[in-house]
């Protein structure tokens, strides 16, 4: 969990404002923000450098015809997909969304899903169980698994997480070459986006995906048509995953606490009406209990 | 995401509604799955079938006091009560039978109701507790119809009993019924002298008035003993 | 006898005894070639083979599971059915030791078994469907506390009632050895065992539903609630009765020369008893999960294909077992509690494998349909469970009574069960 999402659920975000900020975050240029991406899917035009790139970038096997690709795989994070649309063919590129609160990270028992505080979510190799509760919780199914391995791993986009300790931008926004990724700290992007899509009303649709859904994501995207049609899943909500399981979570100290009081004393309450008890457990033959004529 | 005005308690009304409609069917359906067993006796002899343990009928469905009488549903929390084959077969034909009034207590354990045989009355325990609402006229007008149908046309009272659940742990039915009347038999086995015994174990069952049969003299108190309710 | 006999041994022999008592009680007692073996073994031993290969080429040799279904029979059905199968433990032990049902004490020790065995059997499962269990301590030992996670509460509850359900079994296991001292020692912890036992199965009987909760848009709505854990929860309580009223019926039969005649007298009216529980919850059940239809405004589903499934699913093993259980308390039938009790245990099959196979996903092109390995490994876990069952109930006092030693050192209000004998 992510030190935003932490000291939320502890209820002291108010408190966190008047706080002065400290440590790296505080130091960068731009914002606070952890960094993102932001993808305008007008500029795409499918050209699969990314897919190159970050292959590279990430030791993964060169991907041999990443068009027949549709979807994020466990040797390609990242994949171009093409979509007929009422405004001709849009692609878009998918990958992990790196969410501000991702639900894999809180769904980890081992944490080896981490959400980074420069915006990654991360996967450790030697924590992880391969339980898969990430990609179940996951709402865009980010996080793959090696089926066919007996030591198998979770492999998802990490954002190049390596190349942005060292201040690089991720190999794929690097490497494209129609200026369709953007990278940066994740308030900056969205006020480019808000820039872009006011000054230009007819080529974007007024919604920067990611910007609420699940609570906000670090890949953003722009859009010339509805997101529906371009795949994204729109039920998602704007409330975060991990919110969802919050107040069952908080009730299991409670009933912890509660449980085992009241039963004691249900218990105790038993045990006084032991006698009555006893009597209809008795065996047979029976004893007659009241000796009492009728009256 | 479009803003929708959304209303997160659109639906608390009618939520409320379906638990009015819960609390409304609860204590009726509580009051249902807790009423009394529907078996009653009249049904009780057409579903099951007669069970014979070795001389004596034992209709399942009934629950049996080890005093020797029955209690058997008949309807919502009331029971009907009579005294079983065995307590019947024993006795033979009471001349008379004495029965409390409608309206009395019974105390489950305590001796309801006699049967006078020869001038001389037994006193027979009740299996439940509860009041008493009907009593078998024609019972008492004609203690035979007892010998005939002990369970059927032979029963003696109607009683409410409301609190009949938390006792019917000290009354027997099923496999502890027959087990018990088994060793009820045994005992009374063990009272024959040899050539009674000879007679009716030759496969007769045995005749109304058993305990006469055993010993003519003091029959009176062979049937206390057998029927006692200890 | 035999627990006497080693008693009297043990005392005598000591450490060097106990060794060769173990050895000798693991050979088996009844006869070797049933029909029951002969159909089990061939599946055990298929299913380790099965998980032989699974273990070495991967999880996709073996189980149709995808990135996009990536839990199917091995979660929802060993793990999430079968625990909630498990319940009548907990309800059972809360019945007897916190309410003092005593009536149900007969039955006390053969279910807590069953469920102790189904959650070593059950969970131990999840092993198989964990890529990587080696790793499986991580959340144990202190290096990654995800407390965040669900599955963690999970996992540490399962760890943590197998240990207080065998607390509550281990009298018998003390009993069949001969170990007086430990005996008592052990049988007063049982209140503290069952109020703690009862406590975390709430917890993990719901939280086992809670694991769906962020599988929200991939859930099927009228399966899918923010109440999943309180469904889980309440359902649990009849799932778990109803398995105690199927299986107490088998045990019965097959266990028939094991069973003492105490036990036997009063298994009729503990059925009777089970069955009310279980028609009042379920009651109940069946306005819960109307609200949540309200609550969601969810009836115009009610029409699709899948809404009739959820109907089926509500009406005939839902409202019908309802109505035969309520039946059969009313006629004190048998027959009926047991029919009940089967339809129940298919509606709960039904519902797990609804919220975590056949409603998960269940828009996606490729349905996931599990492989007949998947299929063997499970029937090979329910069997070998069911070899372990067999193996203690022929041991230890679980259906049989006590050692008459064990019997005289209970509290004297319970003194009266022998003279049944």
């Amino acid at each position: 969990m992510n030190r935003r999402g932490f000291l939320k659920t502890l209820g002291l975000a108010g408190a966190t404002l008047t706080l002065p900020r400290t440590g790296k975050a505080a130091e960068t240029e731009t914002g606070t923000a952890p960094y993102g991406v932001l993808v305008d899917t007008t500029r795409c035009a499918g050209c699969n450098s990314c897919t190159y790139a970050c292959a590279e970038a990430n030791g993964l096997p060169e991907p041999e015809d990443p068009e027949a690709v549709t979807r994020p795989t466990t040797d390609q994070w990242t994949a171009v997909r093409g979509f007929e649309t009422s405004k001709g063919e849009v692609f878009v590129k998918r990958q992990c969304m790196h969410c501000l609160e991702p639900a894999c990270a809180s769904a980890c028992l081992t944490t080896a899903m981490k959400k980074t505080d420069d915006g990654p979510v991360v996967w450790r190799e030697d924590k992880c169980m391969g339980c898969r509760f990430c990609m179940v919780s996951c709402p865009f199914s980010g996080p793959k698994f090696e089926y066919s391995s007996a030591n198998p791993r979770i492999r998802k986009c990490v954002l190049c997480a390596d190349r942005l300790r060292e201040g690089a931008p991720p190999a794929c926004v690097e490497n494209c070459p129609e200026e369709a990724l953007t990278f940066g700290r994740r308030d900056d992007l969205l006020r480019i986006a808000h820039k872009r899509i006011a000054n230009a009303p007819d080529r974007y649709v007024d919604h920067i995906y990611g910007e609420r859904e699940v609570g906000g994501t670090s890949w953003l995207y722009l859009a010339g048509v509805p997101f529906e049609e371009l795949g994204f899943p729109t039920d998602v909500g704007e409330t975060s995953y991990p919110s969802l399981t919050a107040s069952f979570l908080y009730s299991v100290p409670m009933v912890l606490t509660l449980g085992p009081a009241l039963m004691l004393g249900m218990a105790k309450a038993a045990r006084r009406d032991e006698n009555g008890e006893a009597a209809s457990a008795a065996a047979i033959p029976p004893a007659v209990e009241d000796e009492e004529v009728r009256s | 995401m479009n803003p929708v005005v959304h209303d997160p308690f659109a639906t608390k009304g009618a939520e409320y509604v379906v638990v009015l409609v819960f609390l409304a069917v609860l204590p009726l359906f509580w009051r249902y799955l807790n009423g009394a067993p529907l078996l009653a006796p009249s049904r009780v002899r057409a579903a099951q079938r007669q069970v014979l343990s070795g001389w004596f009928h034992l209709p399942e469905g009934a629950f049996y006091h080890p005093g020797h009488t029955w209690a058997a549903p008949a309807g919502a929390r009331r029971f009907r009560v009579g005294l079983d084959d065995f307590a019947q077969k024993l006795l033979g034909t009471a001349s008379r039978i004495s029965l409390p009034e409608v309206g009395m207590r019974l105390a489950k354990g305590a001796p309801a109701w006699g049967v006078e045989v020869d001038g001389r009355r037994i006193d027979l325990p009740a299996p439940v507790a509860g009041r008493i609402v009907a009593r078998n006229e024609a019972a008492l007008r004609d203690p035979s119809v007892i010998n005939g149908d002990p369970y059927g046309a032979g029963w003696l009272l109607e009683v409410e009993a409301p609190r009949f659940t938390s006792g019917a742990g000290s009354l027997l039915r099923g496999d502890r019924a027959k087990r018990w009347l088994r060793r009820a038999e045994d005992a009374l086995r063990l009272r024959m002298s040899p050539e009674v015994g000879a007679v009716l174990q030759d496969g007769g069952v045995p005749v109304p008035g058993i305990a006469r049969a055993l010993s003519e003299e003091a029959w009176e108190e062979l049937a206390r003993e057998l029927l006692a309710t200890r | 006898m035999n627990q006497a006999g080693f008693a009297s041994t043990a005392r005598a022999v000591g450490a060097r005894g106990l060794w060769r008592f173990l050895v000798s009680e693991l050979k088996p007692k009844g006869p070797l070639l049933t029909a029951f073996n002969l159909i089990s073994a061939p599946i055990i031993v298929a299913a380790a083979v099965i998980l032989a290969i699974r273990f070495t080429k991967g999880l996709s040799s073996v189980t149709n599971l995808s990135q996009d279904v990536p839990w199917g029979l091995w979660i929802g059905f060993d793990v999430v059915t079968g625990v909630a199968f498990a319940g009548g433990a907990y309800v059972l032990t809360f019945l007897v030791y916190i309410l003092r049902q005593e009536r149900y004490h007969s039955i006390v020790r053969v279910t807590v078994l069953n469920g102790f065995l189904a959650y070593v059997f059950y969970a131990g499962a999840l092993l198989f469907d964990l890529g990587r269990p080696w790793k499986v301590v991580n959340p144990i030992i202190g290096n990654s506390f995800g407390v965040s996670s669900v599955l963690f509460l999970v996992a540490w509850h399962f760890m943590l009632y197998m240990i207080a359900a065998f607390v509550e079994f281990s009298p018998a296991v003390a009993e069949w050895l001969g170990l007086r001292r430990a005996r008592r020692a052990l049988s007063a912890l049982t209140l503290g065992a069952v109020i703690f036992g009862v406590t975390l199965s709430m917890l993990h009987q719901s939280g086992l539903g809670a694991l769906y909760l962020m599988a929200k848009g991939k859930i099927h709505p009228l399966w899918y609630s923010e109440f999943i854990p309180l469904y889980f929860f309440v359902s649990s309580v009849f799932a778990g009765l109803s398995l105690v009223i199927f299986e107490g019926t088998i045990s019965q039969r097959v266990f028939r020369n094991r069973i003492s005649e105490d036990h036997r007298a009063r298994h009729d009216d503990i059925v009777l008893g089970l069955s009310k529980i279980c028609a009042g919850t379920m009651f109940a059940y069946v306005f819960l999960k109307v609200l949540d239809i309200v609550h969601g405004q969810k009836f115009g589903l009610l029409t699709t294909p899948m809404g009739q499934w959820y109907l089926v699913e509500m009406v005939a093993f839902v409202l019908v077992p309802l109505a035969v259980f309520t039946e059969a308390v009313r006629w004190r039938s048998q027959t009926l509690c047991k029919v009940g009790a089967a339809l129940t245990l298919v509606g709960i099959l039904l519902n797990r494998l609804n919220v975590t196979i056949i409603g998960f996903q269940w828009d996606i092109p490729v349905r996931y349909i599990p492989t007949v390995y998947e299929v063997v490994v499970t029937l090979g876990v329910v069997l070998a469970e069911i070899w372990v069952f067999r193996w203690v109930i022929y041991r230890m006092p679980v259906l049989s009574m006590p050692p008459t030693w064990a019997m005289d050192a209970d509290a004297p209000p319970v003194a009266a069960p022998r003279a049944a004998a």
